[in-house]
This record gives structure tokens, sequence and C-alpha cells, in this order.
């Protein structure tokens, strides 16, 4: 908002047109013996037509030293709407009529003179609009075709002096608290400098200002060096949206050359030009900074993709995972990785770096990297299985005096699946709780374990914990991204509704079970965009398509019944992908196991009783009975086929002949148990 | 085990097993009663034809009854084997030693020679 500056040079042009007209009707005044005097404001009036022959012919006096004979009237005049003085009409007594006459002649001189002066404003205004039009236009074609933002205020600063000559000129910019010189157009150099002076004052009151007093403009404290010979300034403030930006300053040394509305309005429209292309650049360089961050983010996402998240194995047929990787504004430590053993066994690693940004995105890369070194490294050694806490132990070796060094530290969930011994092996360094999804029952368990995050400390002992599980059974690992994400009130997520969650859906899918929840993270978050990544791993034990699960006394004569119970589990499975008579044989091995378990294994002082699990998959029958007592584990001998009939002995050897798989161990849960498989044709 | 019929032809006892299973159950049964024959008459026939399974034990049994039968200068056929009995004594090696016959005329003439 500019402030109107109040100058004379208005009323003069009034009082030029106003005494102009005046003067044609100062003959019928006279000629009338009137008087007409004027009277500018804060001014004594003096006679235009004195009445001749009135004592106070020679110098006007006020209606109370008025003779007795003579009346006066006045008729005030008004500039734009202020006061720009009187005219004073003397009229002797005796002649009201006459009064009347000239008021009416002198009301209407003054009207025509302030309507001149008007249309002389306006005229001035209308010029003054046009210049600025003439500067707007010709920096906006500057806009359009130049890139250059220097450029473009140079193109402005020279239209700011270019009106007339000996105009100097100074665009400033505000940078950290302090004015820059950004263009300059005046004979002494310009330099940064605090907010003060005449442009402080400015820019303190949001306002422009023109001074056209040199006295004025030298008693300004703190005045700028270059204003010191400055007759007239005209200052007005570069703002836009963000706030003010600077000032456009133009003055001149010369006497004559005073400053007006006009050149106000100039130097507004060229300022306002000028914010524009402060504007501009500042969002040019906005969205080059944006551009940058965007391709952060993308090598982040790039890193995350190949370096930190693993692919799950295809092809296995005990277990089926999914994973989840929602990324966050900004690049995080999250990985995860599968490692797939030669028999079977699969091993899940997840991690969550302590940080953000690039470098914790290559510290996870680079942890994940070792375990799977280290892994590597052990398996060559010739060790069929390396040990879970083997593994964590020789990445340990190596990571952590990095991790140490770098001070970051990483939580790590290392789980190891082996499915015939329905036996899963953790390692957890500080990782957010695993939930256990158990189908039998449909609940669940949170698995916590005993170890601190990678780079805590120097000590590598870890503790492994031993879960058993069952076809069906969910593991649901991820990272606190999940668990810590926002709602609208502020609460987290927490790992007590993901467990509830889990436990209400875990006979999904997992890929099903994984979009489930992302859906309800991201219904729960306040903004749907997320803090931290969300990242997670689910491990279904792959359910059988069919289960008949059975309690036997100890007692050969419920051998009969083991027969039907493989009979009847694998009713459905076509003949052309398991033949009868393999079926046969199949079962004919299951008998077998049966019997040894009756005749050598059952534990006299246990309850009598064994159990039996067929479950029929898609490409195999997987019977497993469990019993308390010993283990008994067969040599290689006692599987050996007979090289003459013999009455005893050969049962190990027909279960060895008829099963594709054949395992005798003891599972987590402390049951002895004979694992039976055979392989038929998949669908 | 229910009891095994008997039938005498000639000098041959032919024992016929009742259930369509010989496993360990009923494997010490068959034993038991082929030792009882044993006494009386040396030459004997079983007759399998109804026996759809037989494991290890029903396998130990039949082995064990014809040492019997040769440890007194004895003879014992087999006939009625059906498709996965025979698998099994193949597997098994059993008919490298068993006189295993098609028909139950030709078991009985083997034993009574």
């Amino acid at each position: 908002m500019l402030t109107p500056i109040a100058t004379s040079s208005d009323i003069v042009a009034l009082q030029e047109a106003l005494l102009h007209r005046l003067e044609l009707l100062s003959k019928l005044t006279r000629y009338a013996g009137a008087g007409l005097a004027y009277a500018a404001p804060d001014a004594p009036a003096s006679w235009l037509v004195s009445v001749p022959g009135c004592p106070c012919e020679g110098e006007f006096v006020p209606t109370d030293a008025c003779p007795a004979d003579m009346m006066q009237k006045s008729v005030e005049v008004t500039c734009d709407g202020a006061p720009a003085g009187s005219v004073i009409l003397c009229v002797p007594r005796c002649s009201p009529g006459l009064l009347e006459s000239l008021t009416a002649m002198v009301g209407t001189a003054v009207r025509c003179a302030e309507l001149e002066c008007g249309e002389e404003a306006l005229l001035s205004e209308l010029s003054a609009a046009w210049e600025s039009l003439e500067a707007v236009s010709e920096v906006s074609a500057g806009m359009r075709s130049l890139e250059d933002t220097s450029a473009l205020l140079e193109r402005i600063m020279s239209r700011a002096v270019g009106n007339r000559a000996g105009l100097q000129a100074v665009l400033w910019l505000q940078r950290d608290g302090r004015l820059e010189p950004a263009v300059t157009r005046c004979r002494v150099p310009c330099e940064a400098r605090a907010t003060s002076g005449l442009v402080g004052r400015a820019l303190a009151e949001h306002s422009g200002i023109i001074l056209n007093d040199a006295a004025r403009i030298a008693a300004v404290p703190d005045l700028e060096p270059e204003l010191f010979g400055a007759r007239s300034v005209a200052i007005a403030p570069v703002t836009t949206r963000q706030g003010l930006l600077g000032a456009l300053v133009i003055w001149h040394e010369d006497e004559n050359c005073g400053f007006d509305s006009r050149t106000m309005l100039l130097a507004s429209t060229l300022a306002l030009q000028a914010a524009m292309v402060a504007e501009n650049d500042r969002l040019h360089r906005a969205s080059l900074d944006n551009e940058r961050l965007r391709q952060e983010v993308e090598i982040g996402s790039v890193i995350q993709q190949t370096l930190l998240l693993g692919l799950p194995p295809g092809g296995m047929r005990s277990f089926r995972l999914a994973t989840l990787a929602v990324p966050s504004a900004l690049v995080d430590g999250d990985f995860y990785d599968f490692f797939r053993h030669d028999d079977g066994t699969l091993d899940v690693a997840i991690g969550d770096v302590m940080g953000k940004g690039v470098p914790a995105a290559l510290v996870g890369a680079a942890t994940k990297s070792q375990l799977l070194r280290a892994l590597s490294g052990l398996l060559g050694t010739g060790v069929r299985l390396p040990g879970v806490v083997d593994v964590i132990s020789a990445a340990h070796q190596v990571v952590v005096p990095q991790l140490i060094a770098l001070e970051r530290f990483v939580t790590l969930c290392y789980a190891r699946f082996e499915s015939p011994q329905r036996r899963l092996t953790l390692v957890d360094c500080g990782h957010t709780r695993t939930v256990h999804y158990r189908s039998r029952d449909r609940s669940v368990a949170l698995l916590q374990g005993f170890d601190t995050p990678l780079g805590f400390c120097e000590e590598s002992s870890y503790r492994p914990f031993v879960v058993s599980f069952e076809a069906g059974d969910v593991f649901f690992f991820y990272s606190d991204g999940l668990t810590e994400t926002r709602g609208r009130s502020g609460e987290a997520f927490g790992e007590k509704r993901l467990a509830e969650l889990v436990a209400q859906h875990g006979d999904l899918a997992p890929a099903a079970l994984v979009e489930l929840l992302r859906q309800a993270v991201v219904g729960f978050s306040a903004t749907g965009t997320f803090a931290d990544d969300l990242t997670c791993v689910a491990v279904q034990i792959t359910p059988p398509l069919q289960r008949v699960t059975r309690q036997f006394d100890c007692e050969l004569t419920s051998l009969g019944a083991v027969r039907d119970l493989v009979g009847e589990a694998c009713a459905r499975i076509p003949e052309y992908r398991l033949h009868p008579e393999a079926l046969g044989c199949f079962t004919l091995a299951v008998n077998e196991a049966a019997s040894n378990v009756v005749r050598h294994s059952c534990d006299e002082d246990a309850k009598r009783t064994f159990y039996i699990d067929c479950d029929v998959y898609d490409d195999r029958v997987e019977v497993l009975l469990r019993h308390r007592g010993e283990l008994f584990a067969p040599s290689p001998g006692q599987e050996a086929a007979p090289t003459a009939p013999r009455e005893g002995g050969l049962g190990l050897f027909i279960i060895r002949q008829f099963a594709s798989e054949v395992e005798y161990n003891v599972d987590a849960a402390g049951y002895t148990y004979t694992r039976l498989v055979k392989r038929f044709i998949p669908q | 085990m229910e009891t095994a019929a008997t039938e005498t032809v000639g000098n041959v006892s032919l024992l016929s097993l009742p259930d369509n299973y010989l496993d360990a159950s009923n494997a010490p049964a068959l034993k038991h009663r082929v030792a009882g024959l044993v006494e009386r008459s040396a030459r004997i026939v079983l007759d399998l034809s109804h026996v759809e399974f037989v494991d290890s034990s029903g396998c130990g049994a039949i082995l064990t009854c014809l040492r019997q039968v040769n440890g007194v200068g004895g003879k014992l056929t087999v006939f009625g084997v059906t498709r996965p009995v025979r698998a099994l004594f193949e597997l098994v090696r059993m008919n490298r030693i068993l006189d295993i016959y098609e028909t139950r005329e030709a078991a009985i003439e083997a034993a009574e020679r």
C-alpha cells in the first residue's frame, strides 16, 4: 500500500486555472462595484479586484473588519476533495441580487477550474499508467525470451532509470537478514549491509516512500551513503507472497527534479516485476532442488529394490512367502533376504538400520551382503547347513567393528525354517517381535529373542531359540515402520493391533494377508504416507490340501486303522498322479513305521498312544508318526536290501524302498517322530 | 486272527488265511497255527487268495512256517498270491525260496510230492 504524498503542485495548477477564470470575471466585478479576493489554504486573502473607494481598497480585510455598507461571501475551493482555499466576493450591501449573481458566477468558475484540474490529473495518471504498462510489457517480453534472471533484473533497472537523465537506482534483495545489491545503476559502489536507513524504513513500514526534500532526506538516520546527495528519492518495496524480498530505490541529485505519484507508480510496477523475476528464480531453484531430491529418492529406491530387498525364492512347496516394502519419502535402511538351502531349509533375514538416508541404505545393504557372504563362506567349508549362530557370528566379525566406527546399529532377525523338523530357529537382535500365528487354534504369540542389535557392543555371543510349527502356521516379520505408523489422533498402529489382525486373518494366503495389513495401516495412517519405510515378510508353512490326524493306541491291532487312515487321506488323489500300486506300497511303508513304533519305541511308562498326521499336498503325501519314546535312527546297513530272505528286520528296508523321503528325529515339542513322504506327479 | 480254516486233502493240510491282511497283529497267530499243523502233517498249503496286504511281519511269519516245515522234511506251498503281495515277496526275495503256484490244485500236487 502506497502512502499518497501530498504535494502543492496540484493546488498550484488549480490556482492557476482558477485565476485564469476569475480574470474573465474581474471586469464584470469591477464594473458592478464589487471586489474579488482569493485566499490560499492557511494564508491571508488578497485582492484580485479591489472595491474602488472602499476603505479597505488597499488591503483585504476579513468580514468582521469590513465597512458597514459592504458584505462578503466566500466560495470554497477544493482540490481532489481537499481544501484548496476560497474565493471571497465583496459587494455593496444595497445590492443583494448582485451578490447572488456574482456568487453563482464565481461558483461556476471554481467548478470549471476544479474540473479542468481533475481532467489534467486524470490525464497525468493515465500517462503514468501507460508508462507502467509499457514497463510491464517490456519486462514481461523479456521474461519470456530471457532465461537469465540477472539479465531480466538488468532490464528492469534500465527501465527504472530510463525515463529521465540523471536518475540513479539500486535493486536491493534480502539474503540471510542482510540487503544485497542485486543490480545497481548509480555512481558510487553499493555493498551488502544490514537493513537500515531509508530503505529499512520502507521495509519496516511495508510501504513506498517519496521524498522531494534534500534536507529531510539528509536527516534520515543511518542514511544509505549513495543517497547522501539525493534531492528526490522514491522507494518501492519488492514483495511476493513469500514476504518482503527487498526494495527498488530510485533517486535524483538534480535540484529541479521532484518525484510525484507517477514516479511512484512506475517504481511500484517495476518492483512488482522484480519480485516476479526473483520469485520465478526461487521457484526454479526449488524445482531444481526438488528434482535433486527426487533423484536421490529414486536412487534410494533402486538401492532398496536391488541391494536391500531380496527376492523370495520360487518353487518352495513347504513355504509360501509374501513381502511388502512401502518406501517412505526418505531413503531408509530396511532390508530382508532369503536363503534357500539344498535340503529345502529356508533362512530369512530381516533388518532395520538406525537412521535414514542413503548412508542408512548402504549400511543395510552391507549388512545383508555380509550375512550372505558369511553363509556362503561357511557352506564353502563343507558344512551342509551352517548353524544360525555361526552365520551371524561370522557376519558380526566384519560388520560390527564398522558399525561401531560409524556409530550406527542394525536390528536383525535371522530365522531358519526346517520343514521336516517343523522347527523355527530364531536369533533376534533387538528387532521387532515376530508374530507367530498358530493355525491349530488360531492364536498368536509374539516371539522375542535375547540379543542386542548389531553394533551395540563388540561381544558376539548370540543365543538362538527354537519354536515348533505346524502346517498352516504363519510367521510375520516386520520393521518398526509398520507398528509406529501414526493415526489421526497421534497414536501408533502398535503391536497389539497388528497381532489381532494376524490372529483374525492368519488363514489367508500370505500375499492376501500382507495386502490386508497394508490396507489397514494405510487406512490407519493420518496422511496415507509413511515417515518410515514399511517392510514386512510373511512366511506361511504351506497348509496341506487335506489333513487327516488321528491318535492310536500303541497296539499292533491299530495297524489296520493306520492303513485305513492313509487310504482315507489319499482317496482324492487321481490314479494318474499316484498309481494305486504306488499308494499301496507307501501304505505298506507307513504300516512298517507304525509297527516299529508299537513294537520298539512306545515308552512303557508313557501313555501308550501315538499320533499320525497324514497331509496331502499338491505334489506329495506326508505322514508324520509321533510318539513319546526313544529315538530310533537306523543305520544304512539296517535299511539295505536283503541278500536272502529273512524272518525279521525287513521293515526298515521296506520303508526306505517305498517312501520318497524318510526321516527319524525329535521335534521341538519333544516328540520322537518318523516322517515319510511319498512324492507324486503335481497338478 | 480269525480261526484259519483247515482242510485236509490227502496227506496235505490246506490252510486258508481268513483275513485280508497278514501283518504284525496276526502274523504270530499264523506261525502258531502252522506249528500245530506241522506236528500232524508236514505237507502244508497256504491259501492267500483273500490276502490283499502282507507286511514284513507277515513275510517273516511265512518264512518261519517254511523253515518249520522244511525242518521236519515236509513241504509248504502257497497259491492265490495277489499282485501287491507278490510284489512284496519279490522285493524281499521270498519268491526265491517259496513255492508259489497259480492254482489250488497245483499247490496241493506240489505239496504231495
